[in-house]
């Protein structure tokens, strides 16, 4: 059922997006391009609309089955136009490296699929990509959610998970962002056949699809890939309009990076991607150019403005800070908690993509090494086509932002591994014309080794997963076993505590699989409230002011953020959690306990 | 017999035969008689100068630039590959093999 409802929603979101496509008068040039735009657009209308029929209080299942009734009566034409477009389009001639290549996507995407058909257990999941619209659709409106600052941000993808679950299930959502792994690998082959003729586009495919962040990633209910997808068309867009001067594949552009934004905050950096590639003109004078390039910087930033204010004025009516809480921070100086994965100096800038591809956080996941193992091959081939250096130099300045102002996550980064991806193919193709037998065996054996033991990991992780997609393993086990204990400790409190019960978690935030009210002191929003309380009698009176009923002590979390702090790596020190101290005791009463993790009732 | 060009140094059995320039224009003419909606003319022309850009560009990349680069790729490869058990297994018994341990 789950699988019929995604599909349901993506051929709905093609048909609309197929007509939004005639209303741009973009001049799409084949099926796969046609096709893409159509269902990136497509699921862009679909969040915005849900997004405000959740500001006017309508999130109600029939509601939303009315909406997307309307979408699909809307959209019957274009999905006939995109019917008939298919049957008039001639499969293409298939290479032995195609071939090979396609073996390879296809094999990334059966082993996520069965990942994907997994109850949901990934972190930011059950924190607020599907604990979001789980509490919208349960209130039946965008309710304000203090504790979860996250959802103060563009939640463009949850969205669209708020339509799959009532319907769906929760693997559904999951499912979708499945669903925008394959199409953003679809959108690196398609930038791939645009910019280099010669290259096969399934190598980049390849190539992208076998990274292990995407990997990792691709198969669990993160909204990462959507925002690779709408990054990726975006880029491609901005390469065509390098190219024809088509004002509309500017625009286009700037859609797709608007959709970005408001996927993801961080998509307002994508500006810095395209900046090189809007002023690098291939035909027109310099003086003339540079204003034809302002012009363009100034039509992509008003896109990307205008989608995105929706979500802005939301946070920025709720809060007072259109990006919550990144300008609160400056102005009120918020008592922000902070994590660092690195320390900035010149030398570690110089030294990102080796740091990039061996040296990740546990939670995060490392670059693929065929990208730094082939990018010096830039250096050897001569007369390098005029596009690649500006896409590099953007790249470039994508990942130096992210060096500077945030977490060096591979996830953050994924739209410079789709261009990756293509440099990669290319540099493979154009090293692999020597005319040397040896050097072009090793040279397919040093592109092939990644990803065939990317697809060996990929492979290796099914039998983790299978037992509970064939039934032999129950979700409640299954979850014990990948949420752990606080699984179990959520399940009792979902069968015996009133439904009038609110928990107060001391540091937990994954609230997902919680029936009741469930609160996180582990937020921006607790660590403004809790600014004056000195004693353990104002917590407890604080807490009852709350409505506060249960509190949750999850000690290995709590472990973890001290040795988190004791490390340099936090600005306030969790042993001054008031909750968790001692002195606090006898304030409640333990009823449930499953290893480190404990329910009490406040007395 | 045809007389011999400088491109033909690209051999036909490789895999991306649009690199061989003697295959390439014909396949190229095919994907572009494909297009089967409206196109853009300009479009079109402006892939075409990509590809006419690339074709010229691509040149038989130097023999010890090539070698090194893949002694670089063997360095880079040992250490990301030293993650898999198996990988650091298997390089711990050639050190030992080798007697650098």
């Amino acid at each position: 059922m789950n699988v019929v409802v995604v599909l349901l929603l993506l051929v709905i979101a093609a048909g609309v997006g197929r007509r939004l496509l005639d209303l741009l008068h973009l001049p799409a040039t084949n099926m796969a391009e046609e096709g893409l735009l159509s269902l990136a657009l497509g699921f862009g209308l679909i969040s915005l609309v849900t997004f405000l029929l959740g500001i006017a209080h309508g999130l109600y299942p029939m509601l939303i089955l009315a909406m997307m009734a309307a979408f699909a009566v809307v959209g019957f034409r274009g999905l006939v136009v995109l019917w008939r477009r298919s049957q008039s389009a001639s499969a293409p001639r298939i290479s032995w490296i195609t071939g090979v290549t396609l073996c390879i996507v296809v094999g990334h995407v059966i082993a996520n699929l069965v990942v994907a058909l997994t109850p949901p257990a990934q972190w930011d999941a059950l924190v607020y990509h599907l604990a979001a619209p789980q509490t919208f659709l349960r209130e039946h409106y965008l309710i304000e959610m203090p504790d979860v600052e996250q959802t103060y941000w563009p939640i463009a993808i949850e969205m669209l998970y708020m339509v799959l679950l009532p319907f769906g299930g929760d693997t559904a959502p999951q499912l979708l962002h499945l669903a925008f792994g394959i199409l953003a690998t679809g959108s690196v082959a398609l930038m791939c056949q645009r910019l280099f003729p010669g290259v096969p586009p399934g190598l980049a495919a390849a190539i992208f699809i076998a990274q292990p962040v995407v990997n990792k990633l691709v198969g669990t209910a993160k909204i990462d890939m959507g925002y690779a997808l709408y990054a990726i068309l975006g880029l491609h867009a901005a390469v065509v309009w390098h190219s024809t001067r088509n004002w509309r594949w500017l625009c286009a552009a700037a859609i797709m990076c608007g959709l970005a934004a408001a996927t993801k905050l961080i998509g307002v950096f994508l500006v810095l991607l395209l900046l090189p590639v809007l002023f690098v003109n291939q035909r027109e004078s310099s003086t003339s150019a540079r204003w034809s390039a302002l012009r363009a910087a100034a039509v992509v930033a008003g896109v990307i403005t205008v989608i995105i204010s929706p979500w802005l004025i939301r946070s920025a009516l709720l809060t007072g800070d259109p990006v919550y809480p990144y300008l609160s921070r400056f102005l009120q100086a918020l008592p922000v908690e902070t994590a660092r994965t690195h320390v900035i100096s010149i030398t570690g800038l110089v030294r990102i993509p080796w740091t990039l591809t061996m040296d990740v956080l546990p939670s995060s996941a490392a670059g693929a090494p065929l990208f730094l193992a082939l990018l010096p091959g830039l250096l050897l081939i001569r007369g390098r086509d005029r596009i690649v250096k500006p896409l590099l130099v953007g790249v470039s300045l994508y990942i130096g932002v992210f060096y500077f102002f945030s977490l060096l996550e591979m996830r953050f980064l994924l739209p410079a591994l789709g261009v990756f991806s293509i440099l990669a193919a290319y540099v493979a193709i154009q090293l692999t014309s020597t005319t040397w037998r040896a050097l072009r065996i090793a040279l397919f054996v040093v592109v092939f080794t990644p990803l065939a033991a990317s697809l060996y990991v990929a492979a290796r992780r099914v039998p983790v997963y299978w037992d509970v997609v064939v039934g032999k393993e129950s979700r409640d086990a299954f979850l014990t076993r990948r949420v752990g204990p606080l699984h179990d400790v959520l399940r009792f409190a979902n069968q015996t505590l009133p439904t009038t019960a609110t928990i107060f978690a001391g540091w937990e935030v994954r609230r997902y699989y919680s029936d009741r009210r469930f609160l996180s002191g582990n937020s921006i929003w607790w660590i403004n409230e809790s600014a004056g309380i000195a004693t353990p009698q104002e917590l407890r009176n604080k807490l009852r002011a709350l409505g506060v009923t249960h509190v949750l002590l999850s000690w290995d979390y709590h472990n973890t953020l001290r040795d988190m702090f004791r490390a340099g790596l936090l600005v306030h020190d969790p042993e001054t959690n008031l909750l968790l101290s001692p002195s606090f005791q006898p304030y409640y009463r333990t009823i449930y306990r499953a290893g480190p993790v404990e329910l009490a009732e406040l007395r | 017999m045809r007389p011999p060009r400088h491109h033909d140094s690209v051999p036909d059995q490789h895999p991306c035969r649009s690199l061989n320039r003697s295959k390439a224009e014909p396949r190229q003419a095919k994907l572009h008689s494909e297009v089967p909606i409206k196109v853009n003319s300009q479009l079109e022309a402006s892939s075409t100068v990509y590809q006419r850009r690339s074709r010229t560009s691509e040149k038989t990349p130097p023999f010890l630039g090539t070698t090194l680069l893949i002694g670089w790729c063997v360095v880079v490869y040992i250490n990301y590959f030293q993650r898999f058990e198996t990988v650091a297994r298997l390089l711990a018994w050639i050190r030992v093999a080798l007697g650098w341990s």
